[in-house]
């Protein structure tokens, strides 16, 4: 595969080979989410198995309580007099 | 859900936390902190750091929330807030976020004689176990793509928001990223066969 590694293949045979396998694993990605009964493909079958890893959630998740802490702390955090919106704010900046 | 109705939804509670309304802000982060969760963990996986850097979202969300136009789901900007700080993060820590993957492995479906019935036979803890420890041994920046496209089914276009990278680049990574898991799932069943 040509060209630097976060980019698409730019030669036609690459590029038809990309979209081949993609085509593939957006496939089995379908399959997998929708239940689909497994067909005879095996590069699809092997995909669904990596899909149905990829959609498992982490373990950890968040607190119960977190959204309601997080609510709290906001509420103090605009209750301060002198706040204004800093420029750096990852939100202003992302 | 359509993309009409998300949006209609994201407005009104936008505007909810913005008139003060009890609970509003809570229920906005309870709606997205599951999001949150996935980016900052998949880019960070310390537990604590995880839970302080999703704080550290939503209060610039909070404080920021006058920006939001209303164009775009807000799904994209809790994410796109969550993306940077886990990055920035990383950044401190001095933890490369993207690497080269290397697709030159074994070959996949040759080595796996009849798959016909590959899932219901060879889908137990130790493949389970396996698939999970080559999406851990991912770069952050993959192991992020590849949550936010299979397990937020976000699409493409959104997740280019939230990172700021190009769609094609993240078509590209995505792809590399799952053949190399497929490459490893065919290996270790050809080893275990």
């Amino acid at each position: 595969m040509t060209g630097p590694f976060n980019n698409l293949p730019s030669e036609p045979e690459d590029r038809a080979a990309f979209e081949r396998e993609w085509q593939l694993q957006e496939r089995a990605r379908r399959e997998q989410r929708e239940a689909h009964t497994a067909g005879g493909n095996p590069g699809v079958a092997e995909y669904r198995l990596v899909s149905a890893a990829l959609r498992r959630p982490p373990a950890s998740r968040p607190p119960s309580n977190f959204a309601h802490a997080v609510a709290e702390l906001a509420a103090l955090a605009h209750a301060r007099p002198r706040w204004t919106c800093a420029s750096s704010s990852a939100c202003c900046v992302a | 859900m359509s993309q009409t109705t998300r949006l209609e939804e994201d407005r009104a509670l936008v505007a909810a936390v913005q008139a003060g309304t009890p609970g509003a802000f809570e229920r906005l982060v309870r709606q997205y902190q599951g999001l949150c969760w996935h980016v900052v963990q998949r880019l960070v996986r310390n537990p604590e750091d995880v839970r302080e850097l999703c704080q550290d979202t939503f209060l610039p969300v909070h404080q920021c929330l006058h920006q939001y136009r209303g164009d775009s789901p807000l799904s994209g900007w809790v994410g796109q807030v969550a993306y940077s700080m886990g990055k920035r993060h990383l950044e401190r820590k001095r933890i490369p976020l993207a690497e080269a993957l290397h697709e030159d492995g074994p070959s996949p479906a040759e080595l796996v004689p009849d798959a016909f019935d590959l899932e219901a036979t060879v889908a137990g803890d130790e493949l389970d176990r396996h698939l999970h420890a080559a999406i851990e041994a991912l770069p952050p920046l993959q192991r992020t793509l590849l949550t936010l496209y299979h397990l937020d089914e976000l699409p493409i276009g959104e997740i280019a928001t939230i990172t700021s990278l190009a769609e094609n680049t993240i078509k590209s990574h995505l792809f590399r990223s799952r053949k190399l898991l497929r490459a490893a799932l065919v290996t270790h069943m050809g080893v275990a066969a």
